[in-house]
């Protein structure tokens, strides 16, 4: 499916929340979270363990379980409210047209099944008329472009290598194409190398089919490295979102400004610094903007106030009250 | 009223409450104590109370139906039954007490022993513990029990403890192993602690609600075996526990005779030991294993 | 799996059926006096005419009891290897194998139905429960076959007795067939079924609490992976997950689980058979307690521990061959 306007997002989330229930008040995991993402670009979620990016991820593929629950919003995928779909609406967008790509491959691949087999099941799901000799000429190409062995494909997953299982694992995720990946925490489980393959070939995914990725991690050092825009999430709420360049070259929120000086630079010299104090509880967050209590610039507005998401300058917005009602050139 | 009064009353409440919700968050291990303990209560406060003697034939008239004077009723050999229910039930625990005590015992040395130390000794007691497991242990109790002249309550337990330990030894010896993993364990080591140390003051203590879990089972399973012994006819024949009251029952043809008041009531507190006793093991499991409350 | 796994397995099981037979060579020779004397002696009681004390000493003689006892070991093992298990007392000169073998089909028939059928509906049951933890419904199917694992053979055997053989003539109070009956051979099948079915439903109602119990477990278990999510997150039907990614991981444990409870079983269906008339092992085991024919007891004892052992054994071999992960281990 093709989009003509190429700044028409392909994913445009509305105001989502999502909550989990609890015996006493419920935990806001995502509490109104707004963005877009546009076609062909990679988008990277940023925030520390606890901020909701996970429960974000998993409510885009409406995987959220009971205790969860979606308490508001709307989540568009090309114009179509993927929370008002049906059992089989959602079970049709699910891996065509978004897939994502687990943390770990340990335990993400069924034990008792062969590879190729798993992976069948995923394209029979949503192209049920591909013959078998088509399904595995799609799979041994995308393999072979992975540098998985086809040995590997007939193989149980105790018989592979981690970096096999991962490797496994992307085939499965792109192996339909499909128009948006999330990628979640694609660096934490893995070596350096093989954690450089990924990033490659998300990057030429991008490039060359026009894939949208949603990459979301808690090491802003590997979105400054691959992603187009990013986003910051902090106790579900959204601080800033951008360009790479613009957020990096510019941190408008104080938070964001921490999450950079809190990773070593090669090139400048300064110091490492961390920011004090804890992540709220989400069950009674701190009133007005959720950062107040940790932030060293926080004014008397912050405690009071909610700061909405601001457009400081074209396409960087900020939710910060310092912020509001500032235009930048 | 002082202001330390309401403070005292406050933390009265508080502790109420505390004690309420741990009783509701432990519901199993509650309502099996609370079943047991019941069961424990009616069968002594009969024996107590109760004037018939359970034991000895015909004191009473033989197969009178349930009365006043009888709730029960009475059974073939001039017993009353209601008697023997709950001088039984005192019997059947008491063997699955002591064998449960004597067989844990001996499986925590065993899994002990053998976890801690590794090497070839637990390679042996292993495979000593997965024979005595494997092996039907009713037949070779039957075999045993068969060619003892006289058999009474605490020789018949000491019989079951002989296969008892087989089964919570190989589950400790589990717990064990992954104990001596973890860090703490280590730095107990290091800071130089014996090994006697070591599992009595910080192994056992991390893992009191599995053993109290385990020992749970094997109570049940050695009323299990006891009174799969008596049924058969190889219990102790100068008293009753509930599985000689099946055995008369059915050396009498109690069920074709439709004699249902002497057979039916031991079923009905066996089941209500099992289910006592499983109860309190589902408990205590939750407590070890928190993530396993599905609630 | 490999080397280690067998030779361990083939010790286990060495050592139980060399344990079974040494028990019973040890515990008979144990007891003070002489079994056969005594059984004369009591059958004197009773006023039967009993042969003299030259009698005793013949069998003495021929059974070789007068020899040193690690002769009479090997003795015992080289007549046990040939199949000589004794000759009954009760039922003299009739051999003890020869008694074993008309029981002996019986017994293994009702046990291998009975366990087979606890199998087949029990683990579907409990897979299905344990699926749906949230229905009203399956919490309720649950705590009822909760409630059946605690019961007995023995009291659910009785209880049957009563009331679908006392109360309600439905089926008969004991034996395997109608004795004396002119049946073809269809109607002998069905009356042999008749016959059985209250003793294998003895067996059955219980054992299949146990199973639904254990399968809902490991159905629970299971859910939680992270390979279940993702086969959600492939949009595959919620049928196909449950067999081909969740009930198949959770069939191999219990495929063990039928080794370990054949011997629960055996010992359980002695008392059954007992209850029932059933001529079965159980039945005969209970018949030469009670007239303290020692060598029939030994024997059948022999038989238990060897079948129950076996069994064992066999399936703990096949596991590595059906579970591909042990296999490559």
């Amino acid at each position: 499916m093709k989009i003509n306007d190429p700044n028409e997002a392909l994913l445009d989330v509305k105001d989502l929340k999502v909550y989990y229930r609890t015996r006493s008040e419920p935990v806001k995991a995502v509490d109104g979270v707004t963005f877009a993402v546009k076609p062909g670009e990679i988008f990277s979620i940023v925030g520390e363990s606890g901020c909701g990016k996970s429960t974000l991820a998993n409510a885009i593929i409406r995987l959220i379980e009971p205790p969860a629950y979606v308490a508001g919003g709307e989540i568009l995928l090309k114009g179509v409210d993927l929370l008002k779909l049906g059992d089989e609406g959602i079970r049709s967008v699910r891996w065509k047209e978004i897939s994502i790509l687990p943390q770990s491959a340990m335990n993400a691949l069924n034990p008792v099944m062969k590879i190729h087999h798993q992976i069948k099941d995923a394209v029979r799901a949503h192209a049920r008329r591909m013959s078998d000799k088509e399904i595995r000429k799609r799979v041994n190409a995308m393999s072979k472009k992975v540098m998985l062995p086809s040995y590997a494909l007939k193989a149980y997953p105790s018989q592979l290598s981690g970096g096999m299982k991962q490797r496994a694992i992307l085939v499965q995720s792109f192996v339909l194409d499909p128009g948006l990946v999330i990628v979640d925490e694609p660096t934490s489980a893995l070596d350096v190398v093989t954690q450089r393959k990924i990033l490659e070939f998300l990057i030429t995914k991008r490039d060359e089919a026009g894939t949208s990725i949603i990459l979301i991690t808690h090491d802003i050092a590997v979105a400054a490295e691959v992603a187009d825009r990013m986003m910051v999430m902090y106790a579900g709420k959204v601080f800033e979102v951008g360009d790479i360049t613009d957020v990096f070259d510019d941190p408008l929120h104080p938070y964001t400004r921490a999450l950079i000086e809190a990773v070593p630079s090669l090139g400048t010299k300064r110091d490492v610094r961390g920011l004090s104090g804890l992540p709220p509880d989400l069950t009674n967050p701190p009133s007005g903007c959720r950062f107040h209590p940790r932030c060293t610039q926080a004014g008397d507005s912050c405690e009071s106030d909610e700061p909405r998401l601001w457009e400081v300058k074209q396409g960087h917005l900020v939710a910060c009250r310092r912020c509001e009602g500032w235009r930048a050139e | 009223m002082k202001p330390s009064d309401s403070i005292s009353k406050m933390a009265l409440v508080n502790t109420i409450v505390a004690k309420a919700s741990f009783v509701r968050s432990n519901r199993y291990m509650f309502a099996g104590l609370c079943v047991f303990v019941g069961i424990v209560l009616f069968s002594s406060m009969g024996t107590v109370v109760i004037p018939y003697h359970p034991v000895r034939i015909g004191n009473v008239p033989r197969d009178l139906l349930p009365s006043y004077e009888h709730p029960l009723g009475t059974d073939s050999l001039g017993r009353d039954i209601l008697a023997q229910l709950c001088f039984g039930t005192l019997m059947s625990l008491q063997v699955g007490f002591i064998a449960g005590i004597v067989g844990f015992a001996v499986a925590l040395a065993v899994s002990f022993i053998g976890g801690y130390r590794g090497g070839n000794l637990d390679s042996g007691l292993t495979i000593l513990t997965e024979v005595f497991l494997t092996t039907p242990s009713l037949v070779i109790l039957i075999l045993i029990a068969s060619l003892v002249r006289r058999i009474d309550i605490p020789l018949m337990a000491l019989i079951i403890s002989t296969f008892a330990w087989a089964w919570p030894a190989k589950t400790m010896r589990a717990q064990v192993l992954s104990l001596k993993e973890r860090g703490f364990i280590y730095l107990s080591k290091l800071s130089g602690l014996n090994s006697v140390e070591i599992v009595v003051k910080h192994m056992i203590p991390n893992i009191l609600p599995f053993l109290g879990s385990y020992f749970a089972v094997v109570v049940s399973a050695a009323i299990l075996s006891a009174v799969g012994l008596e049924v058969i006819g190889l219990g102790p024949r100068d008293t009753t526990t509930l599985g000689m009251i099946f055995y008369w029952a059915m050396m009498h043809s109690a069920v074709t005779r439709g004699l249902i008041w002497w057979w039916f009531p031991p079923c009905v507190m066996l089941f209500m030991i099992f289910l006592s006793l499983f109860l309190v093991q589902k408990g205590l499991d939750e407590i070890a294993n928190p993530r396993l409350k599905s609630r | 799996m490999g080397l280690p796994y067998l030779v361990r397995r083939t010790v286990v099981y060495a050592l139980s059926l060399l344990g079974g037979v040494i028990i019973n060579f040890v515990v008979p020779r144990l007891i003070p006096g002489n079994p056969l004397q005594a059984k004369l002696m009591e059958l004197q009681r009773m006023g039967i005419r009993v042969a003299g004390q030259d009698f005793v000493d013949k069998y003495m003689r021929i059974f070789g009891l007068n020899e040193p006892l690690h002769i009479q070991f090997i003795n015992y093992l080289s007549s046990l290897a040939q199949g000589n298990l004794g000759v009954s007392i009760t039922r003299f000169p009739m051999e003890v194998k020869e008694l074993i073998a008309i029981y002996f089909p019986w017994t293994i028939a009702l046990l291998c139905t009975a366990q087979l059928l606890c199998f087949l509906i029990g683990v579907p049951l409990g897979a299905l429960v344990g699926w749906r933890t949230n229905s009203k419904a399956s919490n309720v199917v649950f705590a009822f076959f909760l409630v059946l694992s605690q019961m007995q053979y023995y009291t659910v055997a009785m209880t049957l007795l009563y009331l679908l053989a006392f109360v309600l003539p439905i089926f008969p109070t004991g034996a395997a067939y109608t004795y004396g009956a002119d049946y073809n051979a269809f109607q002998f099948i069905l009356d042999v079924m008749w016959h059985a079915a209250l003793p294998a439903v003895s067996i059955i109602l219980v054992g299949v609490g146990g199973w639904t119990l254990a399968a809902r477990g490991l159905m629970v278990g299971v859910k939680n992976e992270d390979y279940i999510a993702l086969a959600k997150a492939k949009g595959l039907k919620d049928r196909q997950i449950f067999l081909s990614y969740a009930l198949k991981n959770t069939l191999l444990p219990q495929i063990t689980d039928l080794a370990i409870t054949m011997g629960f079983v055996a010992t359980g269906s002695i008392l059954v058979e007992v209850i029932f008339g059933y001529p079965g092992m159980g039945f005969l085991l209970y018949r030469s307690i009670t007239s303290l024919d020692y060598p029939l007891i030994q024997g059948i004892s022999l038989m238990y521990v060897l079948g129950v052992t076996t069994a064992a054994f066999i399936v703990e071999l096949l596991y590595p061959v059906l579970d591909p992960r042990v296999r490559y281990e």
